[in-house]
């Protein structure tokens, strides 16, 4: 038999003993998660009528006074969950600046849409058309929240067209899983050709899923 | 000029931070979901009632969605949580089949002049079922009971015909187990008029032994022509036997305390158990070193539970026991041999398992790299030879 012959057996042996190892590895590490874990659930149904529901557990978002800082061509404001809301180039306190707060009341999974009634351009309207910018960020309060609607954690521009833009499919009714941030951005620039009172309305609209 | 815009752009940004606010705390609507049947000329009405409005907010009703413009209302203006009527006169044809969406809406009307609000709206649905041309149905639910050895099996079928013609269907159950086909059964031919759904159920004349098995649907809905139009389901059924299984244990207990000791049983019988407990008796070396009973429970059918005992290790020495659990049910018994480590909290503990684990982690790593190596040797060795059969040449 040949060097090379020995090396080869040797190889093959060697590998079914890896796939072997392996295996009883991955038996072994299902053994421990079994004995590591012990949890059991259980669900008790009733039938009631349905209901759609809506609560803004926070609806305050309040900067302050503040103003762009010198040499600056704007500034920007945003909300970042119960933390305090941030400032950039600006003098605002944003000490109680922070996310919106809404909670699934109803009693079944909705579908949520956020609408703006103005989009940043349509809010400030800077002379050269940059440095402003309106966005929301929404996320999990309580975990599994939210699922199978735009992607959440990452800021996007508001949507002013049509319901705006769908954030949930499935916005759970479950307590433990039935409450969204939603974080608010505003960069205010310097060249705003708005001036005076200026406003916009989001609108949360929740429809029964189905 | 420069001086005064950037005054004005001061006062914007005040006035826009300053001013973010929201209307109201909450907004609901019940009924949440409504099912209708398309029928041509159709008229229906809903009652609607608002929920959690603050008593002083305004609110706008409207339609939205398929249908939307077949609806009126008995008003469209609310103040706080009143109620209201949905009118829908649905039209002689619908042009999409399937399920439809009509959204009847709630919303907050919003009248402010300056800042950032939030404004909640709420939506019920009414989900309109058109049919579809020809045949076509669905299966609303398909199932199989679970029994007993001995016991006949029923099964049921209900349909939903959500074509535009009535149906006959040809349906039938083949029953398996281990992949091999058992019996077949078939459903007693029955129509279902269009937006109608039928029942349909059937006895087996066979006894099954105690186990789980399958059961496939297969309904034909038998198209023009007679041309095969199938749709399938399945189902899962266990037959019982009275007896219990004994899921899992404790393993391991304090030597310097009285430990609780759990045992996780299920019941495989498709009746109520009552009373069942169980005796646990320790030993090392055929020597008993502590005997306890559980408090009895009772077990719905197929249902889990813990039977939970208390096992005095004070005055043992630590190391490996055994742990003979007993199970007692109706006139039965069911044993089970066990091991139970009793360890001293004084000594560290090494967990063995993880050791286990990193330990195989680590030879596997070892073994991958000696293929490595092994697969080097011979490329090298090969091409030596290939390099030496040239310079022969």
């Amino acid at each position: 038999m040949e060097t090379n012959d020995l090396f080869a057996i040797l190889g093959t042996i060697i590998i079914i003993v890896v796939m072997v190892n392996i295996s009883v590895t991955y038996m072994k590490i299902a053994d421990f998660k079994k004995e590591s874990t012990g949890n059991y659930l259980t669900y008790v149904n009733l039938s009631i009528n349905n209901y759609v529901g809506l609560d803004m557990i926070r609806g305050d978002l309040d900067w302050g006074p503040g103003s762009i800082a010198s040499g600056s061509v704007n500034a920007t404001l945003y909300t970042s969950g119960d933390n305090q809301g941030i400032v950039n180039r600006g003098n605002w306190s944003g000490t109680t600046a922070k996310a919106f707060i809404v909670r699934n009341v109803g009693n079944i999974n909705s579908t949520l849409y956020i609408q703006a009634g103005k989009n940043a351009h349509d809010l400030f309207n800077s002379a050269t058309g940059s440095n402003e910018e309106y966005m929301l960020n929404v996320t999990n309060k309580k975990a599994n929240s939210c699922s199978g609607g735009a992607v959440l954690g990452v800021w996007t521009n508001v949507n002013k067209t049509g319901m705006g833009t769908k954030y949930c499919s499935e916005f759970s009714s479950l307590s433990g899983s039935n409450e969204l941030y939603i974080d608010v951005l505003l960069t205010v620039p310097l060249d705003s050709n708005n001036i005076g009172n200026l406003s916009d309305t989001l609108t949360l609209t929740a429809t029964a899923s189905g | 000029m420069r001086i005064k815009k950037e005054l004005y752009s001061f006062l914007l940004v005040l006035i826009i931070v300053f001013n973010i606010h929201y209307v109201s705390a909450g907004l609901g609507i019940t009924p949440a979901i409504t099912n209708v049947n398309f029928e041509p000329n159709m008229s229906f009405l809903v009652n609607y009632n608002v929920l959690k409005a603050d008593p002083n907010t305004t609110l706008v009703v409207y339609a939205d969605g398929d249908f939307s413009e077949y609806v009126t209302f008995d008003k469209t203006s609310l103040i706080g949580q009143d109620g209201f009527t949905t009118y829908v006169d649905l039209p002689v044809n619908a042009t999409k089949p399937g399920k439809n969406r009509l959204y009847i809406k709630v919303k907050e009307y919003n009248n402010q002049s300056q800042g950032i609000g939030v404004s909640l709206e709420v939506g019920s649905l009414i989900l309109i079922q058109v049919p579809y041309p020809g045949k076509y149905a669905e299966i609303n639910s398909f199932s199989a009971d679970n029994v007993n050895e001995g016991e006949p099996i029923h099964f049921h079928l209900d349909m939903d015909n959500l074509g535009s013609e009535d149906i006959t269907p040809d349906s039938k159950v083949d029953v398996y187990s281990d992949g091999n086909l058992l019996d077949s059964y078939t459903f007693p031919t029955k129509t279902i008029a269009t937006n109608t759904v039928e029942s349909f159920d059937i006895t087996s004349d066979k006894e099954y032994k105690s186990g789980s098995y399958e059961a496939f649907l297969t309904v034909d809905l038998k198209d023009e022509n007679n041309k095969s139009n199938v749709i399938k389901d399945n189902v899962t059924f266990n037959v019982g036997s009275l007896s219990l299984h004994i899921l899992d244990y404790t393993r391991e207990a304090n030597k310097s305390k009285i430990n609780p000791y759990t045992i996780k049983i299920e019941s495989t019988w498709n009746n109520d158990l009552k009373s069942v407990y169980a005796e646990v008796n320790v030993t090392k070396d055929n020597k008993q070193a502590d005997f306890f009973k559980t408090p009895s429970v009772d077990l719905k059918k197929w249902e889990k539970a813990d039977l939970q005992g208390f096992f005095n290790a004070e005055n043992l020495e630590a190391g490996k026991y055994n742990a003979n659990i007993t199970l007692y049910y109706e006139d039965k018994s069911l044993s089970k041999m066990t091991d139970l480590q009793v360890y001293d909290p004084e000594v560290p503990r090494t967990n063995t398992t993880m050791l286990v684990i990193v330990g195989m982690i680590i030879g596997n790593i070892l073994l991958v790299i000696i293929i490595i190596v092994v697969y080097v040797i011979i490329k090298r060795r090969k091409n030596a030879r290939k390099n030496k059969f040239k310079k022969r040449q």
